[in-house]
């Protein structure tokens, strides 16, 4: 008689690897049902659950890929993890980094940074909204103060810098299959996703507004910020019409002061 | 509570417009305890009109890993925010060794499990404060080892753990079916004053065996055991809910299924309405 661990470890096996010590002697079914086919129940269910997840987490890989490839792939990057999460929303989140090495990627070379956009759209519908920055709270800021400002964005925000135009293939989550053709000579770009309300909006920007997220995300203050730019040509004005942008779109939370240096 | 109805993405307009017919709302714990985003503001929102029941998935009350802190934690946290009126989960295992396998898998119904599970519950009930309802799985095969028949298995949980159960009417016949078993001799074994929630669901017939699909319409089959279930188990006032969950009919549908618990719970099957019976 297996221990309740022994069984435990016995089912798992089969359901993940597939094999295992034979389950036929430790279980029962009824005259004349096929014991194989109540384990395959079991052992079938789990791979098409995960497959199902990572096609509604990434909905225009999945098209793209048609439901053969997305079963493979599924299949293969499952074989990766080192576990699985207890939530099986959350199990496409290395995704993007697996493609990054799979053999898919050799043939259809933007299947990453799509998957990394994908995953940056769930995790943003997901994410908490926090207050919004209302700029009355900095009215009585001075010159100087705006120079060590430092902003936070909401955290539903993620910017993202690809060879690839990522819009384009983001939009044929919602094409027929046969239909799908995206120009990928058209080249790459720089998106922001962030929620608008309960909307999750990909919008492409420009490098510069693109450099200056990353340099506020890093922690840079606004006089950092602003003399970073003007290396590459960037006016002060600019800069205050980018953080006007952010402001009107709701994508920041806070503005706060830096410690003045010593 | 009365009759109610999963909280499913694919109603969410119809719910916040304010569509009729649901008294009340079960939340699939699992999608809105790390979610903060639409999720949670429409399950926030329902909550302000109606009780709502928090259902899980991913305990895995039964495996020999150590209980998923963590996760009771999360789970804490979202039962503080919407202060449901139920926190449910299975009577199964869903991991092993660090590892999540995402379905309900069976138990062997032994005096060892009944002892390990028994003392979890009470581990879970004290995290969370509060008394929680384990479900009856659909179940495809029975352990050799098994001693205890699954309905005995749960009076016992429920008495030991002092735990609820909840009722799932359409696990029963599909287990009853899969495994052979007579499924009003089960029902009739399950403690009445311990249920604390009845579901009702379509299951898909495979051929080789029943399958829980929760995506039909309810079975004749399964309104004849909700009718045992209230006329002999006088289980009428216990929140009954219809699971729907694929192929997902629009709300006045699964409002017309919910009506139908309504009407076997006041009339009983045989006096059902040839229409009602007709969806079947």
């Amino acid at each position: 008689m297996p221990t309740l661990r022994e069984l435990q470890r016995a089912l798992s096996t089969h359901i993940v690897a597939g094999d295992g010590p034979p389950l036929e002697a430790w279980i029962r079914v009824p005259a004349g049902a096929d014991p194989a086919a109540r384990i395959a129940v079991y052992t079938q269910g789990y791979p098409a659950r995960v497959t199902e997840a990572l096609r509604e987490s990434y909905p225009a890989l999945a098209n793209i890929l048609g439901d053969g490839s997305l079963a493979g792939l599924s299949d293969r990057y499952r074989g990766a993890l080192p576990d699985e999460p207890t939530n099986l929303n959350d199990i496409g989140a290395d995704l993007p980094r697996f493609l990054r090495t799979d053999r898919l990627t050799e043939q259809l070379a933007f299947l990453p940074e799509l998957a990394e956009l994908e995953w940056a759209v769930t995790r943003s519908f997901h994410a908490a909204a926090c207050d919004s920055f209302d700029p009355i709270d900095c009215k009585d800021w001075s010159i100087e103060d705006w120079q060590r400002a430092k902003i936070c964005f909401q955290p539903g925000l993620a910017l993202l810098r690809s060879r690839w135009p990522l819009r384009a293939l983001h939009a044929t989550r919602n094409q027929d299959r046969d239909e799908i053709d995206v120009d990928l000579e058209q080249g790459g770009e720089c998106v922001v996703i962030f929620r608008r309300g309960f909307e999750v909006v990909v919008e492409a920007v420009e490098t510069r507004e693109a450099d200056a997220i990353e340099a506020f995300r890093a922690d840079a203050t606004l006089a950092e910020v602003s003399e970073r730019l003007a290396r590459d040509d960037v006016r002060n004005d600019d800069v205050v019409k980018l953080f006007q942008g952010w402001v009107s779109a709701d994508l920041i939370s806070s503005v706060h002061l830096a410690e003045p240096a010593d | 509570m009365g009759f109610g109805v999963g909280l499913r993405a694919e109603h969410y307009d119809d719910v916040l417009a304010g569509a009729a017919g649901a008294d009340w709302f079960e939340a699939i714990s699992d999608n809105y305890m790390d979610s903060f985003g639409r999720p949670l503001a429409i399950l926030e929102a329902v909550r302000r009109d109606a009780p709502v029941a928090l259902h899980g998935v991913s305990l895995s009350i039964g495996s020999v890993d150590p209980l998923d802190r963590d996760y009771l934690k999360r789970l804490a946290a979202l039962a503080r925010r919407i202060e449901p009126a139920i926190v449910s989960d299975h009577l199964c295992w869903s991991r092993f060794d660090g590892r999540s396998l995402y379905d309900l898998l069976p138990l062997p119904l032994t005096e060892e499990c009944l002892e390990h599970v028994v003392s979890r519950v009470q581990q879970v009930q004290d995290i969370l404060g509060r008394r929680i309802l384990l479900e009856n799985p659909s179940t495809y095969l029975a352990w050799n080892d098994s001693t205890i028949p699954e309905a005995e298995f749960l009076a016992e949980l429920a008495q030991r753990a002092d735990c609820g159960l909840l009722l799932d009417v359409n696990n029963v016949y599909v287990s009853a079916v899969n495994l052979d078993f007579d499924p009003l001799a089960y029902l009739d074994a399950i403690p009445a004053e311990r249920v604390g929630q009845i579901h009702l669901a379509g299951f898909s017939d495979m051929g080789s065996h029943l399958f829980d699909t929760h995506s039909r319409p309810v079975s004749k089959e399964v309104w004849r055991l909700y009718a045992h279930v209230v006329e002999r188990l006088g289980l009428g006032d216990v929140p009954t809910m219809i699971e729907w969950d694929a192929d997902i009919p629009a709300w006045s549908r699964l409002i017309e299924e919910l009506d139908c618990a309504r009407d076997v719970c006041a009339n009983g099957f045989e006096q059902r309405e040839i229409g009602h019976a007709d969806v079947a």
